[in-house]
C-alpha cells in the first residue's frame, strides 16, 4: 500500500494545510495582479515608440523590418537619453555628496551603510539611524524546543529612527541614490518596453494578409490612394 | 473565480518568467548607461564643432525635405500673403496695390461716424458757423471707405484736395448702410430742438463734413 495514503491527518491539520493553500494561492494572485500591472505599465511606455517612429511609416521612408527596426533603435535611444540625463545626475549628486564628506574628513574608509547607530537613540553616522532595529543577538529572546533554538519572544528594540547630523551625508547619497534609481530603472523599463514594440511593429506594418482576397473580384484602380501597405 | 484562477496562473508564469526580466531590464540599462556616456562624449565634441547634440538621422532629414517639398507645392507664393497684413497704414503701398486688398485691412474704420452727442452739444453750446474740431481718431478711419469703387482716382497722396475727396462722396456711400441708425438721430434732433426755432433756421449740410462727422450750420 502507498505509504501516503497511510498518513492520518488531524482535522487540525487538515485547517492548517488548507489555510495554507489558500495563503500559497493569494500569494501567487497578488504576483500575478502585480505582473499584470507591469505589463500593462510597459504597453504604455511602448506607445512611445509609435508617436516615434510614425512620421517616417506613415509617410513610407522606412520600407522594410529591418530599417524600421534600425531607425527605431536609434530614436529610442535618443529618448532613453533625454529620460536619463536628470536621475543619472541625482545620482551623480549623491556619489560626490558622499566623496566630497570623505575628502574633507579624509576618511575613504567610510561605510554608507553602516549601522553605527549611536547610544540612546542620539548621534550615529549611518542609515541605520533612520531605521527601527531590534537586537536579535540577545540571547534571552530564544528558547529551545526539542533541541531546536527558535525566536520565542520579539526582540529588545535597541534603535529607534533619529536625526543625526553626523550621518547626513549618508541621508543626502540614500535619498539620491533612491531616487534617482528608481528614476533610472523606469527609463530602462521604459526603453525595454519601446524596443519590445519596435519590434512588434516592425512584424506588424509590413504584414500583408490576404484574409479577405477574392480571387474573383476585380483589381482596385492603380491610382487609389486608400492603396493599402 | 475564474478571474481568480487567471490571476493565479499569471502569478505563477510571472514567477518564472521575473528573472529574465531583471536580467533584460539590467542589460538595457547598462546599455542605456553606455550610450549616454557615449553621447555624453559625442556631445563635447558636437558642441566644439558647431553641431547639434542629436544630429539629424537620414530618415528624418528626408521626411523634412519631403514635407518642405509638399508645402511649396500646396503655397507655391507664400511671401507676399504673409508680407501684406504688415502694410496696413497705407504707405508702405507698392505697384502691385489692389483696391480689394485695400479694403480688407482696415476693417474697424466702419465705427467712427454716428456722433450723435456732438451734434446735440453742437447745437446747443457752439457758434452754428464754426466746424467741428476734428478728434484725432476717426481720421485714418474714414480713408477705409475712401478705397470703395467709387473713389478708385484717390491714389495720389496730394494732401488737401485728398481730403476733400474723401469728406464728399465716402460719407454718402458710407451713410447708406446705415440708414437704419441714423434715424434715432433725427428723432433725438426734433427732440432737441432750442426753443422758438423752426426747420427753416438750421439745416445740417453733410457735404461740409470734416472728419469728425457732421457739420451743422445755422442760417439766420
Amino acid at each position: 500500500m502507498n505509504p501516503i495514503l497511510l498518513i492520518k491527518l488531524t482535522e487540525n491539520d487538515k485547517r492548517v494545510i488548507i489555510a495554507l493553500l489558500f495563503a500559497i494561492i493569494l500569494l501567487f494572485v497578488i504576483i500575478g495582479l502585480l505582473g499584470s500591472l507591469i505589463v500593462r505599465t510597459m504597453k504604455w511606455q511602448g506607445k512611445k515608440c509609435d508617436t516615434l517612429v510614425s512620421d517616417v511609416v506613415t509617410n513610407h521612408i522606412v520600407k522594410t523590418p529591418h530599417q524600421l527596426r534600425k531607425y527605431a533603435a536609434k530614436k529610442n535611444i535618443r529618448h532613453f537619453i533625454k529620460q536619463a540625463w536628470i536621475p543619472i545626475i541625482i545620482i551623480l549628486v549623491g556619489v560626490a555628496t558622499i566623496c566630497i564628506r570623505n575628502a574633507v574628513v579624509n576618511d575613504w574608509s567610510y561605510d554608507i551603510l553602516n549601522f553605527n547607530n549611536g547610544t540612546e537613540n542620539q548621534g550615529g553616522t549611518g542609515i541605520g539611524t533612520l531605521l527601527f532595529m531590534w537586537d536579535f543577538n540577545d540571547p534571552d529572546a530564544y528558547t529551545t524546543v526539542w533541541g531546536i533554538k527558535v525566536l520565542a519572544a520579539w526582540p529588545k528594540l535597541i534603535n529607534q529612527p533619529h536625526f543625526s547630523v553626523d550621518a547626513i551625508w549618508c541621508y543626502v547619497y540614500i535619498a539620491c541614490m533612491v531616487v534617482g534609481g528608481t528614476w533610472y530603472v523606469i527609463a530602462a523599463q521604459a526603453y525595454l518596453a519601446r524596443t519590445i514594440r519596435a519590434v512588434k511593429l516592425s512584424k506588424m506594418v509590413f504584414e500583408k494578409s490576404l484574409d479577405n482576397f477574392d480571387q474573383n473580384t476585380p483589381p482596385q484602380q492603380p491610382n487609389n490612394p486608400a492603396q493599402p501597405m | 473565480m475564474v478571474d481568480l484562477l487567471k490571476a493565479f496562473g499569471r502569478g505563477i508564469l510571472y514567477i518564472l518568467c521575473f528573472p529574465f526580466f531583471l536580467v533584460a531590464l539590467a542589460i538595457f540599462a547598462v546599455i542605456g548607461l553606455l550610450a549616454f556616456l557615449f553621447q555624453l562624449i559625442k556631445s563635447i565634441i558636437f558642441f566644439f564643432t558647431g553641431q547639434k547634440f542629436f544630429p539629424e538621422l537620414p530618415e528624418d532629414k528626408e521626411l523634412r525635405l519631403m514635407r518642405e517639398a509638399e508645402q511649396a507645392r500646396l503655397n507655391p507664393q507664400p511671401q507676399p500673403a504673409n508680407n501684406q497684413p504688415q502694410q496696413g497704414n497705407g504707405l508702405m503701398f507698392e505697384e502691385t496695390y489692389d483696391e480689394d486688398d485695400f479694403l480688407e485691412e482696415p476693417t474697424p474704420a466702419v465705427a467712427p461716424l454716428p456722433k450723435q452727442t456732438t451734434i446735440e452739444e453742437v447745437v446747443f453750446e457752439e457758434e452754428p458757423e464754426e466746424e467741428v474740431p476734428p478728434t484725432p481718431a476717426p481720421a485714418p478711419k474714414v480713408e477705409a471707405p475712401a478705397a470703395q469703387p467709387q473713389v478708385q482716382e484717390v491714389k495720389m497722396p496730394e494732401p488737401e484736395p485728398v481730403k476733400e475727396e474723401k469728406q464728399e462722396e465716402p460719407l454718402d456711400d458710407f451713410l447708406d448702410p446705415f440708414e437704419a441708425k441714423e434715424e434715432p438721430v433725427e428723432e433725438e434732433l426734433e427732440v432737441y430742438r432750442p426753443k422758438g426755432t423752426t426747420d427753416d433756421m438750421y439745416s445740417i449740410d453733410d457735404d461740409d463734413d470734416t472728419d469728425s462727422g457732421v457739420n451743422i450750420n445755422f442760417d439766420d
